[in-house]
């Protein structure tokens, strides 16, 4: 009797110990879950890199090239702190530099508030374009890098964001900042005062503050074309206190993009860049060793045009991935001038301890009566093929030629990354 | 600006928008207005698929939805959205869009 009940008797055991393990096992998956379960803070490293070979006017090296790692703290829906360093070899040693740090508060579907040191929304470039794995050529466009012309990074308050208008679309970006800092340096009594303009101008040095901003139409539909217009102004860029208080400066920009993927006609696709940049500087006045006053104006130029063209609807998988690009690009500044009486502005030679160039802007000596180019004036062709790895690295040749007084030609192998 | 340089970006300029005119700047047919006939008046809804072919491609190369996991495309999606000065709907489309595809 006994024997016939047992297995009847381990199935009804069998039957009733299931939901027992299934809610065992269901509670465990739930726990292991919810330990997965992402909180509201969410990091992530990003960022780029590049290194490479390089033959300068016949002088050959590698480059071990910058690590740019860039730091996104989101917290919760509204919150983001973005933060880029730069690494980088120079001289003897690794220079470490921040290249930006903000935070941004979403206000709505279509503003954004951000304040801290963020990229100068002045063009395209130097916000959007300037990462390694993003510039399509190994080099910036002259005037564009670390030799530019107009404002590159603030430390100011800035309303961003983006809206459709009907079919087509805009951004735009209103920000106020400490602006570009103008310094006179006097070494000695001896040398005449250099003069040069920084954008790192993080303990503002007077009371006026630049207002900028940029604005990007995008009148097609499928945003293949966008053109911004960008504008600086900053009433005084001298130090408080000083005969250089009120010397203004005013930039602007005009930028373009234009990208169509997936062209049957030439089965590939184009991308068309260009920018032009322009700085404008109060005339202002340093007293030179023998007394006599020099004038310094500025209005300086860069620009550049891209084309590149890669045949992604190739049926080649080697031909899809290869990119041609051909990149003109110049930068001019205001001729030097000799240093004179007060009010003269004499085009000629430049005077020892010409202004030099940094940050936010260009500083050059000169008057306007002769279109003699300085030192720094510059023209570039360049032209390269890239092989896209993936879709965020590529292997990139190129060869450039930069017109000054003689043509300077330069190769490039650069390998660029971003993660 | 010299001359010479201002006439060389000038003449390159206009060779590549002729060029871009000539070639490319019809709209695609899987986002044209046009596809919707007497009902063009109509906005299009793009779907994330499309925009982030749009947008993203509009700097970079557009991304492989498998180079990050849900979460971090969640902190990208913010990222691009201050960066390129997307909107809210758009950066939602296309963050969905490279959740569901990764």
């Amino acid at each position: 009797m006994m024997g016939k009940k047992l297995p009847l008797l381990i199935f009804a055991l069998l039957l009733s110990a299931g939901p027992l393990v299934a809610q065992t096992y269901n509670d465990e998956t739930k726990e292991e879950l919810e330990s997965l379960k992402p909180g509201t803070t969410n990091f992530l490293m990003r960022g780029y890199s590049h290194a490479g070979f390089e033959i300068i006017d016949g002088n050959s090296s590698f480059v071990s090239g910058t690590f740019a790692p860039i730091f996104l703290w989101k917290q919760g829906d509204r919150i983001l702190f973005e933060s880029e360093l730069e690494i980088e070899f120079e001289g003897d040693g690794v220079q470490f530099a921040l290249e930006y740090a903000n935070i941004s508060y979403i206000l709505n579907d279509y503003l954004v508030f951000r304040f801290g040191n963020f990229l100068t929304p002045f063009g395209a470039f130097n916000e959007r374009l300037h990462p390694a794995w993003i510039n399509k050529l190994p080099t910036a466009p002259l005037g564009m890098g670390h030799d530019p012309v107009g404002p590159t990074r603030e430390f100011g308050a800035e309303l961003r964001g983006g809206a459709p208008l009907g079919n087509t679309k805009i951004n735009y970006s209103l920000y106020v900042s400490n602006g570009p800092l103008l310094e006179v340096h006097a070494e000695d009594s001896l040398e005449p005062p250099t003069t040069s303009i920084n954008g790192l101008n993080f303990d503002d040095n007077n009371d006026d503050k630049a207002i900028g901003g940029r604005i990007g139409f995008l009148p097609f539909n499928n945003s293949a074309l966008e053109i911004g217009v960008s504008t600086q102004y900053t009433a005084g860029i001298g130090d408080r206190n000083t005969e250089y208080n009120d010397i203004a400066s005013f930039g602007y920009a005009v930028d373009l993009s234009l990208v169509k993927n997936s062209i049957a006609a030439i089965k590939g696709n184009l991308d068309l860049k260009a920018q032009w940049n322009r700085v404008e500087v109060d005339e202002f006045h340093i007293e030179l060793p023998d007394g006599d006053e020099q004038a310094i104006n500025q209005e300086n130029d860069a620009y550049y045009v891209q084309l590149a063209y890669r045949p992604a609807l190739s049926k080649s998988n080697f031909l899809s991935n290869i990119e041609l690009i051909g990149r003109y690009s110049g930068i001019d500044l205001t001729e030097p001038a000799e240093h004179a009486d007060e009010g003269d502005i004499v085009p000629g030679v430049a005077p020892p301890g010409k202004a030099k160039l940094s940050g936010a802007g260009l500083s050059s000596l000169g008057g306007e009566e002769e279109e003699v180019h300085a030192e720094g004036d510059r023209t570039q062709w360049a032209f390269g093929i890239n092989y896209w790895i993936t879709w965020r690295s590529a292997l990139k040749f190129s060869y450039q030629v930069t017109d000054n007084e003689e043509s300077v030609p330069g190769f490039f192998i650069h390998y660029a990354l971003g993660f | 600006m010299k001359r010479t340089n201002l006439f060389k970006l000038t003449l390159i300029l206009v060779v590549a928008i002729t060029t871009f005119i000539a070639f490319g700047c019809g709209t695609s047919k899987e986002t044209s207005g046009d596809d919707l006939g007497d009902l063009g008046s109509f906005k299009v809804e793009k779907s994330g698929a499309v925009l982030w072919g749009e947008n993203c491609a509009r700097c970079h190369n557009a991304p492989d939805p498998t180079a990050f996991s849900d979460t971090q495309w969640e902190a990208i999606g913010t990222h691009m959205r201050v960066r390129a000065g997307l909107t809210a709907e758009e950066t939602n489309k296309i963050v969905t869009f490279l959740q569901q595809s990764n």
